[in-house]
């Protein structure tokens, strides 16, 4: 016995589990009616310990109740009721109740300071706490309920009018041993996390959870448990609560270069790139050969149009590993997207040599090749891409272009053909193919083409437009404007399609009209020469002089050598007999191309002045 | 001495923490004169007696302070003075337990005030009718799942209720039903308004008294930084529905609602919230106080004489110092004293309590005090602790309260004014976050003097 005064009540004093045992069955034996009981123990020594309790307590009827999915209606007054021989029981274990809190877990769940997470109640707690009168004048029997460490202390947060009215809290805390072993066994593979089922993924949640708040569990197995529990929520994609984990792994293990990198990935995914970069600044800092933290910083720095510093980061990546091909790869990107582009080709041309197989690599190699002119190295590289995926549609679609830029329209509609072949509603492609066939003078072709462009699209003005083009070629003139309309419908200011309507009209002598629509691409763009230059014509024919040598001078302003224009405007000053100007005028036109002085030689714009000598002069010259 | 099963029984029994004591219980004991001279019958009683109009009050402590316990007083005082007393505790079948709102409440007075008041058939028809139509309008936005054949107020099934358990899964509905109920709510009032006053016949409003106990009981919940609780958005946000029924009522609250802002800022509304303070055992410069010392030891002496065990208080303890520091480290507060006694008998095979096994008692509430704590919060705790007073009134000190973990004391001063204090609790001071934070704040306070 300790003498008065030398005990420190501010200190507390440890129960042996005998004791605690000893305990627990007192309690049972001297309970009479209801009572609430919470009893901390790992899940593998609940039988156990019940075995126990029967065999010390053979006087009470004792049943479990082991939950093993939520409470859907988080009833549990509810279930309880409904169990057999309820009138029977002495002693309640329940075990299995966290799993009701299952729906509840949010980012940071069950983290150290959010426990008290005070937006929500599980419901299965909000009913206890509302229903514990329910209990002990409904069921005149002890609960027993198991719980981990976890679950005690949410309950104690959570419902803390039903916990207020214990009879009493058992601990059975396992030793370091057990808990260590317990420890590993939670220790798993993200590859595996990813074929598990979401219920799963709770599950081991759960355990972890379970184990991690233990008595005797070290700092290094706690790291390592917040690392795994991050692990499996980024595998359900529940992204903030697994940064929250990792940044309790970090917390632990300041050195713990994985969880800083898996952070960065989940940052990054979630679109908050400057907090990524900071993570594997940390990974980095820690271990500065983790060449993979190098790569992701340098994607998240191209996120953010940080394409010099995330050029570094991929240097410092494939400085450490040379055949690092996905740097190598990402850092053509970002020289690409610098517009260095050159520099970006020897870049992917290192991630080819590393992985020949690389299609992207290749395809991106010939997007570059292409638009800087090399169209036969371009049509190459595609031709790599292709080979590695024969399913790789913007690479054949990209490779008609290029064969197209070289004239090889034939060869072009072939590699659009199998583009659409892969993809049959890639409607970019039939648009391409169109052109291509217009380009052979295949008008009808051309047009089933893009009919089939928009059949996919039915809003692809493009198509629409170079649909109208093709018609009109084929002189169906009605269906041409018809077509130019359709593009109009969806993109009221295509100017290039208010033109080329205007040239229909203007070839069908609908004068008014084709002059309407050259105003409105005008109107849209009046930078844009041709209409100006048509609709002088136009005007020419309704013999307004003056509004189109107006029009005409537009188009000169904007083009001065424009032999047509100049052309034009002698044609205007002739049918004016205006001697002078009309020869001037012609004379120029002739000067800038020199075909124009056949045409004038039958032209009959210049009757009025044909006989005069100084025409002939020129004419004949 | 072998004591025999049924003594330990009975012993063990008495300290159950989950019984409030009927009024008269000879158990009870008084303890005014250590709450600061807190009395429910002088305070909430006299409110109602002297009042000429209908009063709305409500009614604050800490969990487990005993609130039901007087409130049982009360409502035992207040028959004999001839008022028609409804008292009744909220549970879940009248509350929504994730998102209780304050149609519930005024759902689960309407079910008590007509289950019994009612005397003649016939009362509740305006009732039956408002139910029926409410269900109608929730058929038409699409809620089928519901019809209420009889309406039975012995079940606590009420209809909203019944509502929000059918379809808690599907949220759009749930607030689709919110609505509506919150829509029709307003003539719920009136309904019940004319009810009272039939059915109280030639008696006045003034002379039934509504007590519905439990409100504390709803889970505190803030849906974001610097938001109300769900509590003020309850009690402020709609304190002109819930002071609008034609009778005296108490709200009983949890003791953090009396020190929000919000609802402060309204006391013209409500008569200032009546507090349940804590035993005092300890005056502000911590000084044993002999008095609540006493008072508590009296509590576990009658449940002793209760359990009629023939052992005497002073020879149930191995030392006088275990059961002083049992009774200390309760913090005055009743329930939590019941659990050490409880913890102290369960860990004990023959009386007396040994040191031990109060100590670890002791240990193991400690324990659960521990559980409820979290790293930031150490600070505020040590500053309490220190200048013994909540100096701040925000959402971290009104949690603590709630938690329990510090606590309201009162007293009356030399000059008869009541002085209201505050103190972690005792079993506090022996967590080692504390022990390290106050140790920190010593250092500090320290090297600032410096």
């Amino acid at each position: 016995m300790v003498a008065p005064g030398e005990i420190d009540w501010d200190t507390d004093v440890v129960a042996d589990l005998a004791e605690s045992y000893e305990s627990l069955v007192r309690s049972l034996q001297r309970t009479e009616g209801f009572s609430l009981f919470f009893v901390r123990c790992v899940p593998g020594d609940q039988a156990d310990l019940v075995q126990l309790l029967q065999a010390d307590l053979p006087n009470l009827h004792m049943q479990r109740l082991e939950l093993t999915e939520e409470l859907v209606d988080g009833n549990l007054y509810q279930r309880v009721t409904t169990l057999p021989d309820v009138a029977e029981i002495d002693v309640l274990f329940i075990s299995g109740l966290e799993k009701s809190f299952d729906p509840y877990v949010k980012s940071g769940y069950g983290g150290q300071g959010d426990y008290y997470k005070r937006d929500t109640v599980p419901r299965v707690l909000g009913h206890l706490n509302l229903q514990r009168e329910r209990f002990r004048d409904d069921f005149p029997f002890c609960f027993v309920f198991f719980l981990s460490a976890f679950g005690i202390k949410y309950i104690a947060r959570r419902a803390p009018d039903f916990f207020d009215w214990r009879s009493g809290i058992f601990e059975f805390i396992p030793d370091a041993e057990t808990v260590r072993k317990l420890t590993q066994e939670l220790y798993g593979d993200y590859r595996e996390y990813l074929t598990w089922s979401h219920s799963q993924r709770m599950d081991c949640i759960r355990d972890i959870q379970g184990i991690l708040e233990e008595d005797q569990q070290t700092p290094d197995q706690q790291a390592s448990l917040w690392w795994e529990k991050g692990n499996i929520l980024a595998a359900d994609q529940n992204y903030e609560a697994a940064i929250a984990s990792y940044d309790r792994a970090v917390e632990v293990k300041l050195d713990y270069h994985e969880a800083w990198y898996n952070r960065g990935i989940l940052l990054d995914n979630l679109g908050r790139y400057e907090e990524a970069i900071t993570s594997y600044d940390k990974a980095v800092e820690i271990k500065p050969d983790k060449h993979k933290a190098w790569n992701n910083r340098g994607i998240s720095l191209n996120n953010l149009g940080r394409y010099e510093e995330a050029i570094a980061s991929y240097d410092k990546a494939v400085e450490i590993k040379p055949d690092y091909h996905e740097a190598w790869y990402n850092r053509g990107i970002s020289l690409d997207d610098l517009g260095r582009y050159e520099e970006a080709i020897a870049s992917y041309d290192k991630a080819v040599e590393v992985k020949p197989d690389y299609h992207e690599a290749w395809y991106n190699r010939g997007i570059l090749l292409n638009d800087l002119g090399h169209y036969g190295e371009a049509i190459a590289s595609y031709d790599k891409a292709v080979e590695i995926k024969p399913d790789k549609h913007e690479a054949w679609n990209n490779r008609g272009i290029s064969l197209k830029n070289l004239g090889r329209y034939e060869e072009a509609i072939a590699s659009y053909d199998k583009a659409v072949e892969v993809k049959p509603d890639y409607h970019e492609a039939w648009n391409n193919r169109g052109i291509s066939l217009k380009n052979l003078g295949r008008y009808e072709e051309a047009i089933a083409s893009y009919d089939k462009a928009v059949e996919v699209k039915p809003d692809k003005h493009e198509a629409w437009n170079n649909r109208g083009s093709s018609l009109a070629n084929l002189g169906r003139y009605e269906e041409a404007i018809a077509s130019y309309e359709k593009a109009l419908e969806f993109k009221p200011d295509y100017y290039r399609a208010w033109d080329n309507r205007g040239d229909v009209l203007k070839d069908l002598e609908r004068y008014e009209e084709a002059i309407a629509s050259y105003d409105r691409a005008i109107e849209i763009n009046p930078e844009y020469q041709f209409p100006w230059e048509s609709r002088g014509f136009a005007l020419m024919q309704l013999m307004q002089f003056e509004a189109a040598h107006e029009s005409f001078d537009r188009a000169i302003f904007l083009k001065p050598d424009d032999a047509t224009a100049h052309y034009n405007k002698a044609c205007c000053y002739g049918l004016q007999k205006n001697i002078d100007l009309a020869i001037e005028t012609l004379q120029y036109a002739i000067t800038l191309d020199s075909e124009n002085r056949e045409l004038a030689k039958t032209d009959s714009d210049f009757d009025g002045i044909r006989e005069s000598d100084r025409f002939r002069e020129l004419i004949d010259d | 001495m072998t004591a025999s099963p049924d003594f330990w029984k009975k012993l063990y029994t008495a300290f159950d923490p989950f019984r409030p004591l009927p009024a008269n219980d000879p158990a009870w004991v008084d303890c005014a004169s250590v709450r600061g001279e807190e009395d429910i019958l002088a305070g909430l009683g006299l409110e109602i007696a002297r009042s000429e109009k209908v009063t709305c009050q409500l009614y604050a402590g800490h969990r487990g302070a005993g609130k039901s316990t007087e409130l049982l007083r009360l409502q035992d005082d207040l028959q004999r003075q001839g008022f028609r007393v409804v008292y009744f505790a909220a549970d879940d079948g009248d509350l929504e337990p994730e998102n209780t709102e304050y149609s519930d409440i005024l759902l689960a007075c309407a079910r008590q005030l007509i289950s019994k008041l009612r005397s003649q058939p016939g009362q509740d028809t305006q009732f039956r009718e408002w139910v029926n139509r409410l269900l109608r309008d929730l058929r038409e936005l699409g809620v089928t799942e519901l019809s209420l054949d009889e309406l039975s107020y012995e079940t606590p099934e009420t209809p909203l209720g019944k509502v929000s358990t059918t379809i808690k899964t599907n949220v759009s509905k749930q607030q689709v039903i919110r609505r509506q109920v919150e829509q029709q709510a307003e003539s719920l009032i009136d309904i019940l308004n004319e009810f009272i006053g039939k059915a109280l016949g030639d008696r006045k409003p003034q002379d039934l008294v509504l007590m519905v106990d439990n409100l504390d009981r709803i889970i505190e919940r803030y849906e974001g930084e610097n938001q109300q609780s769900n509590y003020e958005q309850i009690f402020v946000n709609h304190s002109d529905q819930l002071r609008a029924l034609n009778c005296h009522v108490i709200y009983t609250v949890p003791i953090s609602l009396a020190y929000s802002v919000h609802l402060t800022a309204m006391e013209e509304r409500y008569k200032p919230v009546e507090v349940l303070p804590m035993i005092m055992l300890k005056t502000p410069e911590g000084e044993i106080s002999e008095a609540g010392m006493a008072k508590l030891k009296e509590l576990i002496r009658q449940r002793f004489r209760f359990a009629q065990s023939g052992v005497e208080l002073e020879a149930a303890f191995e030392s006088g110092e275990a059961l002083d520091k049992l009774c200390e480290m309760s913090g005055g507060h009743v329930r939590n004293l019941m659990n050490l006694m409880k913890a102290a008998l369960q860990n004990t095979r023959e009386l007396p309590i040994s040191t031990r096994s109060v100590q670890r008692a002791i240990s193991e509430l400690r324990d659960t005090y521990r559980k409820v704590i979290d790293g930031h919060e150490w600070e505020a705790l040590v500053r309490v602790s220190q200048e013994k007073l909540i100096t701040e009134n925000d959402d971290l000190f009104r949690s603590l309260l709630f938690r329990r973990c510090i606590l309201e004391y009162r007293y009356i001063d030399a000059e008869g004014e009541v002085q209201v204090w505050h103190d972690v609790h005792p079993l506090v001071r022996g967590l080692d976050g504390f022990k390290r934070a106050l140790d920190r704040y010593e250092r500090g306070a320290s090297s600032r003097s410096e």
